[in-house]
């Protein structure tokens, strides 16, 4: 009874709302995880080189070699001179990277960059979103169950293994920023709770930054594009209609120009892997297979091979594999090979769901050396919720199922009664599951066809930040009475 | 009765210390021979004609037996040069745009080798050959040098001898395209040697071989061997085996650089590849191991290479088929963990040009090998031999090499050509070779090849493989029937819960009708 007073006081005092609660909560967790010695971020896992190149930062640290996958570096060499590393991947992340260049140079100095400039951009982006979310959950929510949603949303998205991507130079920071920034601008404009065009360029602005935040998010774009047609309807005037098919419009074509934008290295990798680790992986006759393509079948000692294996028998971007093996099939033939064999596909689902639950990557440390933590440690400061996540979750492709009814299924009473009343903005919900839903398992259907089963972990960090987001908004809605 | 026993256990040893000896006494002369050349140069040029000619000298000598330490001249410490018995200075920029008083003055202490490329010959050795040198109005020159030719498009900067003393060595003639009279490409006399230029990929590069061999010495004539490069486990196994008839018809032995395979090696596919080989070796083939491609050089695991290497070398060795050596890109050499965990194994290799460099530790030292092949393609090669010529002298060893996945076309037309030429091919087992891992040792001597002490049998007969493998065990279709007997369980699940929405749907429509019916 006292807390249920102590909250009840709280609101009165109109400068501490839940979304102030939960955005200063997981600012002061974030602070204390990412700007506190010892610092927490990523060690690089090898990706890092390809962004950093590319926006005229190098390795400066000497050791860098010996601290791969094992320990987190917060320092870097800016580029003095004319950068002659083209952008060989184009990603939103950039943009990001460029402003903390600039504040960094502004304020620090001009030859070393300090990869928390880039965090507290990151941080102080992640806590508006927050605020707004919960804003979206809470706003006429009775105060106590308003307030408990706040602390649920602390413990979920303070979290540090998703923090601890602000400290890295991952996508992943990007993806879930912009994630948060979607699931809010579209729950206050079901709730109807600020100006309708701001929430909706919030809307365009995230789901762009989402879709071209990583290449294998190009489907994203497609996938709001599309979803998002309901939001025409919103309204009758002409200017709502106008500007935001005009904004899905742009939403579908950075889908397509993540896609076409894709290097050839980065096809060749993905190809490579989604032959080698994933159709060949789990068939009985991987001759016949490889033979169902028109490749020869001596390619099947290539079965399970890995880019990331430091020495192998042929270069991914060789010449021979370019003439004989790349160009005899495609993404659309490998998804036609697991339709043609469902339980291959169905193996591989599982394989990824059994993946599809770990936030941050086993593989990488979150310490820096001189932290003397051990090599590849990761923190345990502040990650119950993934620890728990990843303990508990049953890690099949039938679970994702039943949740995906269950989700679907509380959220589609309200859906009908919206249809009855024919309340436009009440009907909004539901299919902002289902769009969150797809995206999901766009991630993890990419990552099969498109990588096969490597690096699953991390290629289904969109999967997994869906299911969290998903998921929360229905405890949330629930614990709110929002829920029928 | 002791004495005997004595005299014998005495004898024994003499003779048992002999035999050793010999093997030491055939390694030790190798190693003697192995000049150790200090080579620097002012600058790597990148971005100009001369790119990459640093590290084609550095090929070059050490192909020819030497151990090689590159430096630049701004690094250049004081003292250095007298721990080389050879020293190369070579400048590409035209105009030093840097001195060293460090290595000027220990010029004129050093008593060893002196060669010196490019612009700003010192003065000793200008006094030494008596060198003047003149500028070169045409950009374009024909360098003629022994029975070879070939054209070379000179950069702005390069001047060409002008004169030296009568009792210079020269090599070579260069001749200008307005007719002037014919200047040396070398000159050599003494200690002293140079050479007015030297590129990448034109005649020049071959030239300087012979200047090269009699400045360190070098008093072996070479071999010319024919090698087949880029062959895959999953390039077409028929056409090499093909190939390998029509090269065995034309009389040509040749090697076989094979790309290893690291797992795997108990599929049909992986056995077809060995049979394959088996075959080629049968028709004077000699196999060696190319290096791996080096996909990154991120690996927590530092035993990895040695673990993959030997791997390879055992699944060759137990289908009876003997690896001689290693083939492998430049940098290879030059980086202690590459030498030391991928190559250690090897007495032999060959060198090939750098394409893409991939270093883990790199050193600016490369060992020389006892036994250094250094490879050129046909196609250059067709630019300076003339088929119809007798090579009379050899510099150093060479393996004219075929990349296997050049166009059909272009194989037979070199092909042809190698058969056609009066070249005389050597064959690459006839010398002796040595590898040896934790598991194997394989060995050629005088043509015999060895595999864990067996002789190799050479069988030409080729066995077909099928295609039959069981690649996924029992064990797991046991796991799939599980995986099914879930996914059936949650089928069940999802119909109930779809069920139970239903009903709960559809109550919930009917208290909404009552209420508002109300």
């Amino acid at each position: 009874m006292k807390l249920k007073q102590q909250l009840m006081n709280l609101e009165q005092n109109r400068y501490v709302t839940p979304a102030s609660v939960s955005a200063i909560g997981v600012l002061l967790i974030t602070i204390f995880a990412l700007f506190v010695p010892p610092y927490i971020g990523m060690a690089d896992n090898g990706d890092y080189f390809r962004i950093l190149y590319s926006n005229g930062l190098y390795f400066h640290d000497q050791n860098y070699d010996s601290q791969y996958l094992g320990h987190f570096v917060k320092q870097y060499g800016i580029l003095q001179y004319f950068n002659e590393n083209g952008a060989t991947i184009f990603s939103s992340q950039s943009l990001f990277i460029k402003l903390a260049l600039q504040v960094n140079m502004w304020l620090y100095s001009t030859e070393i960059f300090d990869i928390r400039f880039q965090a507290v951009i990151y941080m102080m982006l992640y806590v508006v979103g927050i605020y707004l979310l919960v804003e979206a959950l809470t706003w006429k929510v009775e105060k106590v169950r308003a307030y408990i949603i706040s602390f649920v949303t602390i413990f979920l998205f303070a979290d540090t293994a998703y923090t601890a991507y602000f400290n890295s130079f991952f996508s992943e920071s990007v993806v879930f920023i912009a994630l948060i920034y979607l699931v809010a601008a579209c729950l206050l404009l079901y709730r109807s709770r600020y100006n309708d065009y701001v929430m909706l360029a919030i809307f365009t602005v995230a789901s762009l930054l989402l879709t071209t935040s990583k290449q294998q998010n190009a489907p994203v774009g497609v996938i709001i594009a599309v979803m998002g047609l309901l939001l025409i309807l919103l309204k009758r005037s002409k200017l709502h209609r106008a500007v935001t098919t005009l904004s899905l419009v742009v939403i579908l074509f950075a889908g397509i120009g993540s896609y076409v934008l894709i290097s050839d290295e980065f096809k060749n990798i993905n190809k490579y892997h989604a032959m080698n680790r994933g159709v060949l992986l789990q068939s009985s006759d991987p001759e016949a297979a490889l033979e169902s393509f028109g490749i020869d079948k001596q390619y099947a000692v290539l079965n399970g091979d890995i880019y990331y294996l430091p020495y192998t028998t042929v270069d991914v971007n060789s010449e021979i594999l370019m003439d004989s093996f790349y160009n005899k099939y495609g993404y659309f033939s490998i998804l036609f090979y697991y339709v043609k064999y469902p339980n291959q596909a169905i193996e591989m689902l599982n394989m990824a769901a059994k993946n599809g639950f770990a936030i941050r990557p086993a593989a990488m440390g979150n310490y820096e050396q001189a932290a003397g933590k051990a090599f590849g440690a990761q923190t345990s400061f502040f990650s119950l919720y993934s620890d728990l996540k990843q303990a508990l979750a049953p890690k099949t492709f039938g679970f994702v199922v039943l949740w995906i009814v269950v989700v679907i299924g509380i959220f589609t009473p309200s859906f009908v009664a919206a249809i009855k009343t024919k309340d436009r903005k009440a009907m909004i919900r539901l299919p902002l599951m289902i769009t969150l839903i797809f995206i999901g398992l766009s991630a993890m259907l990419v990552s099969i066809i498109g990588a096969g089963d490597a690096d699953l972990a991390k290629h289904q960090f969109l999967f997994t930040a869906c299911f969290d987001v998903i998921t929360y908004v229905a405890v949330s809605s629930w614990i709110g009475r929002q829920l029928w | 009765m002791k004495s005997k026993f004595t005299w014998l256990l005495i004898a024994c040893i003499i003779v048992l210390w002999h035999g050793h000896a010999d093997v030491n006494v055939s390694y030790a002369a190798e190693q003697q021979q192995a000049q150790h050349v200090l080579l620097v140069y002012d600058s790597l040029a990148v971005g100009s004609a001369k790119e990459g000619n640093v590290d084609a000298l550095k090929r070059l000598l050490s192909s020819m037996g030497a151990e090689v330490t590159t430096v630049q001249l701004e690094q250049y410490a004081e003292g250095r040069l007298a721990d080389y018995s050879h020293v190369i200075v070579m400048r590409n920029e035209a105009n030093p745009i840097y001195e060293s008083d460090k290595l000027l003055q220990d010029m004129e202490q050093y008593k060893g080798n002196y060669m010196h490329i490019g612009s700003s010959p010192p003065d000793q050795l200008k006094e030494a050959l008596s060198l003047e040198l003149k500028e070169e109005p045409s950009e374009g020159i024909t360098l003629v040098l022994d029975r070879f030719s070939g054209t070379i498009a000179l950069n702005h900067g390069d001047k060409l001898i002008a004169s030296t003393a009568n009792e210079v060595n020269t090599y070579g003639n260069i001749y200008s395209y307005k007719g002037d009279n014919a200047s040396p490409y070398g000159a050599k006399l003494g200690r002293y040697a140079y050479m007015p230029f030297y590129n990448r990929g034109d005649m020049s590069e071959w030239a300087a071989s012979f200047v090269i061999k009699d400045w360190l010495g070098v008093q072996r004539q070479g071999n010319v061997y024919v090698m087949l490069r880029e062959v895959y486990p999953f390039s077409d196994l028929d056409k090499l085996r093909a190939l390998s008839d029509q090269l065995y018809e034309a009389g040509i032995p040749f090697i076989v650089s094979t790309k290893p395979l690291f797992s795997n090696f108990d599929y049909p596919a992986a056995i077809r590849y060995a049979e394959t080989l088996k075959y080629m070796q049968s028709r004077n083939g000699s196999i060696l191991v190319d290096a791996p491609a080096v996909a990154s050089t991120i690996s927590a695991d530092k035993s990895v290479l040695k673990q993959n290497m030997m791997s390879y070398i055992h699944f060759l060795a137990e289908h009876d088929i003997a690896p001689l050596g290693a083939t492998a890109e430049m940098y290879w050499f030059a980086d202690q963990y590459y030498t030391a965990e991928g190559l250690s194994f090897y007495d032999s290799a060959i060198m090939l040009p750098n394409e893409k460099v991939m270093s883990y530790l790199p050193t600016d030292t490369i060992t020389a090998y006892s036994s250094s092949v250094y490879s050129i393609d046909v196609e250059r090669w067709q630019q300076y031999a003339s088929r119809e010529k007798v090579i009379q002298s050899m510099p150093l060893d060479i393996a004219l090499t075929i990349n296997m996945l050049d166009d059909p076309a272009l194989l037979e037309q070199q092909l042809a050509w190698l058969a056609e030429s009066w070249t005389v091919y050597s064959d690459y087992k006839a010398s002796n070779h040595r590898v040896v891992t934790d598991n194997d040792e394989i060995t050629a001597e005088q043509g015999q090849l060895k595999v864990n002490g067996q002789t190799v049998v050479l069988q030409e007969a080729y066995a077909s493989i099928s295609s039959e493998h069981v690649y996924i065990e029992e064990q797991e279709a046991s796991l799939e029937q599980l995986f099914t007997i879930q996914n059936k369980i949650f089928i069940v699940l999802i119909v109930i819960v779809l069920v139970i929405f239903s009903v709960l749907i559809l109550i919930g429509y009917r208290m909404y009708r009552k209420k508002y019916r109300r």
